[in-house]
């Protein structure tokens, strides 16, 4: 049989087509599956495959030449394992293997080994390792420092990743530190973002910013924002916040929502915010206006009347006590806080001199 | 024609086995690249910063003009953005992010005005922040030298607030060196609110301090009543700087009231580096009660860091008012570390009342806090009741739990005739002895004259308590006969 000629040139194609196909079919599946080779196997995982192979001596063999490896499921080598995966471009590999370990203990503390290297990695690689924590209350905890500096340097990008996270994964906890950052977005922005939360969480959400927002310097954007989720001053969810810093700014308007607001909670919120900014120079109009509290039957106003006269006391003595004699603190102060007031903090009643009478003709 | 003889039985043979044996070479082929592929493919491949797997999302790339990209062939571009594509094309390896930023910098520096957009998208698509800024900072000083109008509008397409503003102020930093007057007219024009709040803050540093009566007239005309209060306070901080008095008459000429305290704040904070005793005279002196109160607490306890000597001398020689409890209360806590007897000596020079024992109750509670409840005590033992005595009295309480010896603290508050003082002390003392020794904490409380702040001490601190150890809690709560039965009952619900 002679060879056809060129058979060995086809031969020699054929091997070589093989060669790339199993290169590119291998190189393919391990980029699909994110992990690397061994050092990514969680040792348990390792052990239950090997006590599959049978014969004691080759199980005893296998073990020694792994026993190497295990110490890579320790938390310190996990996170020099995945940070050698983010130094060399792979951060959807480290990611991988982070999600990979069953160990939760150890996950954390490769978690928070990321989340400490925040200023040298890109803030998503962070984030997404400190979202893969499974213990919530450990999750909210790690990753909550992440996006408030992340939302102070880059707003827009905090705000892409909340944005791409799924509604129900979203708590408040993930805002807290957030919002004077995310407070620099514009309404526009912010409010594709906040409909997607439940309407408690929305509204705790912008009362956060309205604690910043007078840092950010724009009040139209916080309004407008405001306006777009349809949350009035005089709804009760949002309220305290924005009387006590547009009180400091623009007290007439303030003041002319608690005026609008019928009587209710969501007034006295309202109220107390304006309260509190005007008690630092008015204490005797702040208590008038702690007065007009609706929330009669409860601890709220008589609170609030005792936490004024205490601090009034601890500011000017005897003013307070003059006050407190008189017809005005009569009609204000519930009479046995008073009471309280003189006998428990020692308060003498003061002489007041009545005024003077008319000198006899 | 003949036909083709049969191939022999072995001739079948060993073409089947050739065969065979080019199957199996090539499934050996297949697998080992396959093998090898996957192993080690990946670890050769060279990432490009695009293909990132977490490209910087944020700061989008700019809408860049077709004309500049494609109309510079490759070899016309600049050494300098090549160089700038390779240190952030790099992997994340090779440096940190201070020697990215050091690295990148040269060439930003000496990049021609073709490159700038270029460069701009390699830079807002870096993902580390703290690389991405600063050469964004770098990037808009060199490019406003070369196209200012251009420099302002790349700078507005940039997505990130934060990073937009940087940019913008850049470009603002630039103009307002050659012309103040437009460059604040564009500033007063811009509709986004939020780059102008970040904007104004910025400029104002600049340009307040040259012309600041103008600065001040112009920061009072804003509608956004945020930006008009925070305008008005760099102003303040700023004039303050080149010439306190006049800011400081300024700002006492302002007729509303939050403004001029915020205002006087500021100015009053500046100056008492220089002048502290005209600060503290002007702010004692004040006409608003914040001032008095709330603004000269806190400049006293902000100066006895840096001087306590002056502000001790301060105390004893001006003829206080009697509402300055406050202040008075705030310096004695941080003076506390002088010790008892320059406190006490300093003490004796105030009037008798409400000065001297809010001075001696700030001390006392402050020296408390710090582990010394003797030494506290010896201060405010022969003081008056007051709230402020109540005050230090917690703290006391709290700092005899932390005593080594639970029969310190007992012999104290034992000592202590039944009063809301001693109420104050229990509270305290409770506060802390809760998780080391609840049964204690809570026998101390039930003591407690004051029905309403006892029953609030006591749900408050067993819970603490129950939460920490059901079962003890719960036995103690059925034992102890210091509570009635409702008590009992009220707790356990």
């Amino acid at each position: 049989m002679q060879p056809r000629p060129g058979r060995l040139v086809h031969e020699f194609t054929s091997l070589l087509l093989c060669l790339i196909l199993g290169l590119a079919l291998g190189g393919a599946v391990s980029i699909a599956d994110g992990r690397g080779w061994l050092p990514a196997l969680p040792w348990t995982r390792i052990a239950a495959a090997v006590q599959h192979v049978p014969g004691e001596e080759i199980r005893r063999a296998i073990f020694l030449r792994l026993r190497p490896m295990q110490p890579l499921l320790r938390a310190e080598d996990v996170s020099a394992n995945m940070r050698s995966y983010w130094e060399a471009g792979h951060p959807k590999r480290a990611l991988k293997l982070l999600r990979g370990l069953k160990d939760q203990a150890v996950a954390y503390a490769v978690a928070r080994d990321a989340v400490g290297r925040f200023r040298d990695l890109d803030p998503r690689f962070a984030a997404e390792a400190a979202i893969s924590i499974q213990n919530e209350a450990l999750r909210l905890a790690t990753l909550r420092p992440v996006l408030a500096e992340w939302a102070a340097l880059d707003a827009e990008g905090a705000w892409q990743f909340l944005e791409s996270l799924p509604a129900e994964s979203l708590r408040e906890e993930m805002f807290l530190g957030a919002t004077p950052g995310l407070a620099r977005l514009s309404a526009d922005r912010l409010s594709g973002l906040l409909l997607r939360l439940r309407p408690e969480l929305r509204a705790a959400v912008v009362e956060g910013m309205n604690e910043t927002a007078w840092q950010v310097g724009a009040w139209s954007n916080i309004y407008e924002l405001m306006e777009r989720l349809n949350l009035r001053p005089t709804d009760g969810v949002v309220g305290f916040q924005l009387a006590l810093h547009l009180a400091e700014v623009e007290p007439g308007l303030a003041q002319s929502w608690i005026e609008q607001a019928p009587p209710s909670i969501a007034r006295d919120t309202l109220a107390i915010g304006y309260i509190r900014s005007l008690e630092k120079s008015d204490r005797k109009l702040a208590l008038e206006w702690t007065a007009t509290l609706t929330d009669d039957g409860s601890t709220l106003k008589a609170g609030e009347c005792a936490r004024q006269v205490r601090a009034w006391l601890l500011e000017d003595r005897h003013t307070a006590q003059v006050w407190l004699q008189s017809d005005e603190g009569e009609r204000l102060c519930p009479l046995e806080k008073r009471a309280e007031w003189f006998s428990g903090y020692g308060i003498p009643l003061l002489e007041i001199p009545e005024p003077s009478a008319p000198a006899a003709p | 024609m003949n036909p083709e003889p049969k191939p022999s039985a072995w001739a079948q043979i060993g073409a089947f086995v050739l065969q065979l044996i080019r199957v199996v070479l090539k499934c050996a082929v297949l697998g080992f690249g396959l093998v090898v592929g996957f192993l080690y493919l990946p670890q050769l491949s060279e990432p490009p910063v695009a293909s990132t797997p977490n490209p910087e999302p944020s700061a989008a790339l700019p809408a860049v003009p077709s004309t500049i990209l494609t109309a510079i062939p490759a070899p016309m571009r600049s050494a300098g953005i090549d160089a700038l594509r390779q240190v952030l094309g790099e992997r994340q390896a090779s440096a940190t992010k201070y020697q990215v930023r050091d690295r990148c910098t040269g060439s930003v520096r000496e990049l021609p005005l073709a490159d700038m957009y270029p460069a701009l998208g390699l830079i807002v698509r870096h993902p580390m922040p703290y690389v991405r800024l600063p050469l964004l900072d770098e990037l808009f000083t060199r490019w406003v030298v070369l196209d200012r109008e251009g420099a302002l509008a790349a700078a507005l397409s940039v997505m990130s607030p934060q990073a937009k503003a940087r940019a913008v102020n850049r470009v603002l930093e630039a103009w307002v060196k050659t012309d103040e007057a437009a460059a604040w007219a564009w500033v007063g024009q811009l509709d986004d609110s939020i780059l102008q709040s970040a904007v104004v803050n910025r400029l104002l540093t600049r340009c307040a301090a040259q012309a600041p009566a103008h600065y001040a007239e112009w920061a009072a005309t804003l509608s956004d009543p945020f930006l008009r209060r925070q305008s008005l306070d760099r102003v303040a901080i700023e004039w303050a700087r080149r010439d306190a008095p006049a800011a400081l008459a300024w700002a006492q000429q302002q007729t509303e009231p939050n403004t001029r305290r915020a205002l006087l704040s500021e100015v009053l904070a500046a100056l008492s580096n220089r002048d502290p005793k005209l600060v503290f005279n002007t702010a004692a002196s004040d006409p608003d009660a914040a001032v008095r109160h709330d603004i000269l607490a806190q400049l006293l306890e902000l100066h006895s860091r840096r001087d306590a000597a002056t502000l001790l001398a301060w105390i004893a020689q001006t003829n206080l008012t009697a509402d300055l409890q406050q202040p008075l209360n705030a310096a004695a806590k941080s003076l506390a570390s002088l010790g008892i007897t320059k406190l006490q000596a300093t003490a004796t020079r105030l009037p008798e009342g409400p000065l001297r024992e809010a001075f001696l109750s700030g001390a006392a509670e402050a020296i408390a806090s710090a582990g010394d409840p003797q030494s506290a005590w010896l201060l405010l033992q022969n003081l008056a009741a007051s709230v402020e005595k109540n005050s230090a009295l917690w703290s006391l309480g709290a700092a005899f739990a932390s005593s080594p010896t639970t029969q310190e603290a007992a012999n104290w508050l034992s000592a202590l005739p039944a009063s809301q003082e001693r109420d104050s002390a229990i509270a305290g003392y409770a506060s802390k002895a809760i998780a080391e020794k609840p049964q204690l904490a809570l026998d101390w409380i039930a003591q407690m004259q004051n029905a309403s702040e006892r029953s609030a001490a006591l749900s408050e601190n067993f819970a603490r308590w129950h939460r920490a150890s059901k079962g003890a809690s719960m036995a103690w709560l059925w034992a102890t006969p210091r509570l009635s039965a409702a008590e009992k009952k009220a707790l356990a619900r």
